[in-house]
C-alpha cells in the first residue's frame, strides 16, 4: 500500500492536474486523446503504470473496508470474490484500451 | 453495518479518528470514481461517440462540480496518506500527528481553493453552453 500510495501520489495528482488544470476537460474528446495524449509510448506506459498502481491500491483498500464491515462468512466470500473479479475485469479493460487504441507515432 | 456506522460517531478519538474516517470515506469515493473512469476510458477505444457524449456531461455544470468534489477527496486522501507515511517512517513524529493533520488541512485549502476556482471558471464564463451538456445526456436535445 505504501509503495503504490507514494507512486500514486505522484502519478494520480499529476494526472489530475494535467487533465483539469493544464487542459480543460471539455476539449479532451476521444480524438484529442488519440492524437495528443496517447500518440506517444511514454504517456501510454505512464498511464498503464498508473492503472496498475491504482488497481492494487484501491482494491487492497476496499478489501480492508469490506473485511471490516462484512463479517458473515458467506456474504464475505461473495463480496470479496466480486471485488477480485471486478479488479480483474478493470485490469483487462484498461490494458486493452491502453495497448490497442490506434494512433501510436503521431499523425 | 449499523454498528460500524454508529462507532464512527461515538468513538471519542478526536482528530485521529476523524482523520481515519475521512481517509476511508475519501478512499471509497475515489475508488467508485476509478471504477467508472476505467470503463469510460475503455469507451474511447470501443465506442468513441459514447465517450464524447459522456464527456459533454463531465464538462457541464454539475459535472464540473462533481469533479471538484472528486479532487477534494483525492487531495485529502493523498495528504493524509503522506501523513501516515511520515509517521510510519519516522515513528518519533507520532506525537505530532495532530499537527501534521492540521498541516495537511492548510495544504488542502491552499491547493484546493485555487484548484476549485480554476476548475469552476468555465461556469461563470460560459454558463449557457454547460446546461446543454446535461440536456444532451438526458436526451432532451
Amino acid at each position: 500500500m505504501r509503495v503504490t500510495g507514494v507512486a500514486l501520489f505522484v502519478l494520480a495528482l499529476s494526472h489530475f492536474s494535467i487533465t483539469h488544470f493544464v487542459f480543460d476537460p471539455a476539449e479532451q474528446t476521444a480524438e484529442w486523446i488519440m492524437e495528443n495524449r496517447w500518440n506517444e509510448i511514454f504517456w501510454r506506459s505512464l498511464d498503464w503504470l498508473m492503472l496498475m498502481c491504482v488497481l492494487v491500491h484501491s482494491f487492497l483498500g476496499m478489501r480492508t473496508v469490506v473485511g471490516d464491515m462484512i463479517r458473515a462468512p458467506r456474504a464475505r466470500i461473495i463480496t470479496m470474490s466480486g471485488l477480485y473479479i471486478l479488479a480483474l475485469l478493470l485490469f483487462v479493460l484498461g490494458s486493452v484500451v491502453v495497448f490497442t487504441l490506434p494512433g501510436i507515432g503521431g499523425s | 453495518m449499523r454498528r460500524y456506522l454508529g462507532l464512527m460517531f461515538t468513538y471519542r478519538g478526536r482528530e485521529g479518528s476523524w482523520a481515519f474516517v475521512f481517509h476511508r470515506l475519501s478512499g471509497v469515493g475515489v475508488w467508485l470514481f476509478v471504477v467508472l473512469h476505467i470503463i469510460d476510458i475503455w469507451l474511447v477505444g470501443a465506442a468513441p461517440e459514447e465517450y464524447d457524449s459522456l464527456l459533454r456531461f463531465y464538462a457541464s455544470t454539475p459535472g464540473r462540480m462533481m469533479e471538484v468534489l472528486l479532487g477534494a477527496a483525492l487531495l485529502y486522501h493523498a495528504l493524509n496518506g503522506m501523513r501516515i507515511l511520515i509517521i510510519d517512517l519516522w515513528p518519533s513524529m507520532t506525537v505530532h500527528h495532530r499537527k501534521l493533520w492540521w498541516g495537511s488541512w492548510i495544504i488542502f485549502f491552499g491547493l484546493g481553493i485555487p484548484g476549485a476556482l480554476i476548475m469552476l471558471r468555465p461556469l461563470w464564463k460560459d454558463p449557457v453552453n454547460d446546461l446543454f451538456g446535461i440536456a444532451r445526456i438526458v436526451g432532451v436535445l
